[in-house]
């Protein structure tokens, strides 16, 4: 799963030397072409795929390819600019049209996400063929200006009629496109696109921004698409709608990128450089018509038998070099730089409030799941929650934490409003929390995970090599250093419960929340529960924890909050509240059927 | 005729077809939760299999039905078999299978019918006049209206009573549930399978006689089965039906104001407003 520097960088350099060396010692002009559109499919692919990173589906690139090519097209061709400055408006025209996905599309996700991409194509393409004082419709627009030459001392690089330099061209596209590419990869925001994709509730607890970061690798995905539609017009000198808006440039760049493997640096280009002369080269002479076939059937048998695509087999010659041994993470002690300490000691018993709930009430359409519940949580103190199944415990938890909205009612941390704030912001003021149902990013390891929260929480270190030291102190608090090199997807429960908690620490929170913690933990294991909560508090950190299991949280917490059926029905040391009358009718008379919920 | 007159039975009669192209759409995704992106692709099929014979044996276009209906099914019980090797994300997998099987049944057309545009057209079309009503009615059009109608009024039958119908709704409904009640589900996908490719086997011949006929046409009846479900979401008829009516209308009305050919905006337009109204989609309460 790691990604050492060499590997996949190396792989690169050798196969653009080799596509840039060949045609100097073998003359083969149909060679230079279709490497030529290869390299340009592959340049489409990898752009394509930068989205991807994120986790979305595209079925809809065309739509910034053709107006990118329109964009650029149309000011050469009415205003008579040069390609020069009309290219880089193409892209910025295809961004224009990202821009609006990004804001309209915000909610969906998957296959939503997927079907209105494909249907936002049909916009520009209608536009593009009616519009016809503009575009002269499906006549389509004839004779564009070529791309201009490029003198570099000696060479002459004629780009509008030498197809070798036609050629090169192309190349070039294609090793811009992978060098951002590899940025995407191997940088911070290339992280938080992997966090997105790999779990996106978790990447929001762990302090990534969604929204913007989505927005990023739209943008850029189109700018670089735009770019590619633009010079395709110039090259080719035409443009009509039917050549651009299709199916099968949102198709190509899909099915290269899936077949190639979404997640390797050379994925998306080997697919494209594979499968594109395999298409042109052998099977289209044989079957002019339908060769095409050739992608359905790949893009199909990559998704059944081969999810992570050829370069697979790379990632496997890959992988066992640059791992860190576990030596060498414990052993460099010394805390990186930008890790701040521990949290500071607790305040005097009442101090400040840290986080005060004020009159919040939740609605599920009409039904109210919390009501005006007023909670104020003291710096430093452990306070429980308590109260039975869907008694609104996790919907506070959600409230507090920025999952969910309130319906009324204001949330303060610190003394300011983070009412109707996004997690991440929560995060960055210094609140985490773990989950019920544990939200791992299930393909980076255990400690990448940690370190997840050490990049985007509160300490926002810039680079992971930066962040491992200090996450594998995170899991010796916890007891996960055995497990640390594992895919986190293959961790058993307890010991996700586990992670969560590292990763909240991670984020190096003042108030962590702990959403039913000792859910499905056997007696042993709530004991070292109750120890650990114990650590944290001795640690300085506020606890809100959440639980229906008595035997935890009466052992460790300072006050007990008792909810039922969306009303808290008494706060205070534990003692007064479990023997309440309220609580007393309504919580401990159904215990015996709530402890355990097997 | 009054155009507007005309718009009414223009749309009408599209949008009963529409809800037939919806519906095999909706009974698969509901049962397998797959998003069939050939969908549209099969209707081209069967539209292509129904020009041939048509021209070949010089029979009536509704003639061609037992040949389309009788072999669809087979076309949709592969395509289930294929979804069976899918695995998790199943969902966002099955999509990208689907439309790798669109891509390759858009290519096989081209190679054995050519990028041509056709269309079912017998030399002499039949009208019925009804002046009183000042309406005038082509025997496609009563064609469509009558069969698609008929289908889906079978269908709604079917599932609300008969035995298979009721398990159908339930695996629709909840499919864990289902299993626990006993339910096999993996009859009930193949079931909903066989039933849609019935009813792609009924729409083809009928598309070939009211849209052109070409390739690569199966993305836009894609689009609309995609837009009408969700929609109506699963298993809802009559809601499809009427969804069916207004987007059949909207089209025409488009048609006749803005030209023809601004008509393929409207369902693109209409998946996209309906999307970002829900942007859940279909999601079955039962997955929350």
């Amino acid at each position: 799963m790691r990604r050492p520097k060499v590997g996949p960088g190396r792989g690169a350099g050798l196969l653009l030397t080799a596509l840039a060396v060949w045609p100097l010692l073998w003359r083969s002009p149909v060679g230079e072409t279709v490497l030529g559109l290869g390299c340009f499919y592959g340049a489409l692919s990898l752009a394509w795929n930068l989205y991807a990173l994120t986790g979305a589906i595209s079925l809809g690139h065309s739509a910034f390819f053709g107006l990118g090519a329109y964009g650029s097209a149309l000011l050469t061709y009415h205003l008579g600019w040069s390609p020069l400055w009309s290219v880089p408006v193409g892209a910025g025209v295809a961004m224009a049209y990202a821009g609006l996905w990004w804001v309209g599309f915000a909610r969906l996700r998957g296959v939503y996400l997927g079907l209105a991409t494909l249907a936002a194509v049909e916009i520009p393409r209608v536009i593009a063929d009616n519009w016809n004082s503009l575009t002269l419709g499906s006549q389509g627009l004839v004779g564009l200006t070529p791309l201009p030459t490029l003198t570099l001392g000696l060479l002459t690089l004629a780009f509008g009629s030498d197809t070798r330099a036609q050629y090169y061209l192309l190349l070039g596209l294609l090793a811009v496109a992978l060098l951002v590419h590899h940025i995407a990869l191997s940088a911070r925001f290339g992280w938080a696109w992997r966090a997105l994709r790999e779990n996106e509730t978790a990447a929001a607890l762990v302090g990534v921004p969604v929204w913007r970061h989505r927005g990023a690798a739209l943008l850029l995905s189109a700018a670089l698409t735009g770019i590619l539609g633009a010079i395709y017009a110039h090259l080719l000198g035409i443009l009509e709608p039917p050549l651009v808006f299709t199916l099968h440039l949102s198709a190509m760049p899909l099915v290269f990128s899936i077949f190639g493997g979404r997640y390797h640096l050379l994925g998306p280009a080997l697919g494209a450089l594979l499968l594109y002369p395999l298409d042109q080269l052998l099977l289209r002479p044989w079957l002019p018509t339908g060769h095409a076939a050739v992608y359905g059937v790949m893009v199909i048998l990559a998704i059944l038998f081969f999810p992570r695509g050829v370069a697979a087999w790379l990632e496997r010659r890959e992988a066992g070099s640059g791992e860190p041994g576990p030596k060498t993470a414990s052993a460099a002690a010394g805390r990186p730089t930008g890790t701040p300490a521990d949290p500071e000691p607790p305040g005097a018993p009442g101090g400040p409030p840290c986080l005060e709930i004020r009159g919040v009430s939740r609605y599920f359409g009409r039904r109210p799941v919390l009501k005006e519940i007023q909670l104020t949580v003291q710096t430093g103190e452990v306070l429980a929650v308590l109260g039975p199944n869907g008694s609104g415990k996790t919907t506070l938890f959600n409230l507090i934490s920025g999952v969910l909205k309130p319906t009324a009612g204001r949330i303060l941390l610190f003394g300011t409003d983070i009412t109707g704030w996004p997690a991440h912001r929560i995060v960055h003021r210094g609140l985490a929390r773990t989950c019920q149902i544990p939200q791992p990013f299930p393909e980076m390891t255990v400690l990448e995970n940690v370190a997840m929260g050490l990049m985007f929480g509160g300490p926002g270190v810039p680079r992971l090599e930066a962040a491992l030291p200090r996450a594998w102190e995170l899991l010796e608090l916890v007891g996960l250093t055995p497990q640390a090199h594992l895919p986190a997807g293959e961790l058993p429960f307890a010991e996700l419960q586990r992670l969560e908690v590292a990763r909240a620490l991670a984020t190096a929170p003042r108030v962590l929340l702990l959403d039913e913690m000792a859910a499905g933990l056997g007696p042993k294991e709530v004991i070292q529960a109750a120890q650990l909560i114990r650590t944290l508090k001795a640690r300085g950190l506020t606890l809100l924890i959440n639980d229906h299991l008595l035997t935890l949280t009466a052992r460790v917490s300072d006050r007990l909050a008792a909810l039922d059926q969306g009303e808290l029905l008494a706060v205070g040391p534990p003692e007064e509240v479990l023997g309440h009358p309220a609580v007393r009718a309504a919580y401990l008379g159904e215990r015996e059927g709530n402890a355990r919920d097997f | 005729m009054s155009s507007g007159m005309h718009l009414l039975v223009s749309g009408f009669s599209l949008g009963s077809f529409y809800a037939l192209v919806a519906l095999g759409f909706a009974l698969i995704f509901g049962v397998t939760h797959a998003f069939n992106l050939a969908h549209g692709e099969f209707i081209i099929l069967s539209g292509y299999m129904a020009y041939f014979v048509w021209r070949g044996l010089e029979v009536h276009p509704l003639a061609t039905l037992p040949l389309t209906v009788a072999l669809m099914p087979l076309c949709a019980l592969a395509l289930a078999r294929l979804l069976r090797w899918v695995r998790e994300p199943f969902p966002m997998n099955s999509l990208v299978v689907t439309f790798g099987v669109a891509l390759l049944v858009e290519q096989a057309l081209l190679f054995f019918f050519s990028a041509d545009y056709r269309l079912i057209q017998p030399a002499a079309p039949r009208v019925a006049s009804f002046p009183a009503l000042n309406l005038t009615l082509t025997e496609t059009q009563a064609a469509l209206v009558v069969l698609s109608l008929l289908a889906t009024g079978l269908v709604h039958l079917f599932l609300h009573h008969t035995f298979a119908g009721l398990a159908l709704r339930a695996t629709i409904q909840n499919r864990e549930a289902a299993r626990l009640a006993g339910i096999n589900v993996r009859r009930m996908q193949a079931l909903a399978f066989g039933v849609g490719g019935l009813l792609m086997g009924l729409a083809g011949p009928l598309y070939g006689q009211t849209l052109y006929l070409y390739p690569a046409g199966g993305l836009e009846a894609t689009l609309i089965a995609v837009t009408l479900t969700i929609f109506a979401g699963v298993g809802r008829i009559p809601t499809l039906l009427m969804g069916g009516w207004l987007l059949g209308l909207a089209e025409s009305w488009a048609a006749l104001a803005l030209g023809a050919n601004w008509r393929e905006l409207v369902s693109a337009l209409l998946l996209l407003v309906l999307l970002l109204l829900r942007p859940q989609g279909l999601q079955t309460r039962t997955e929350a």
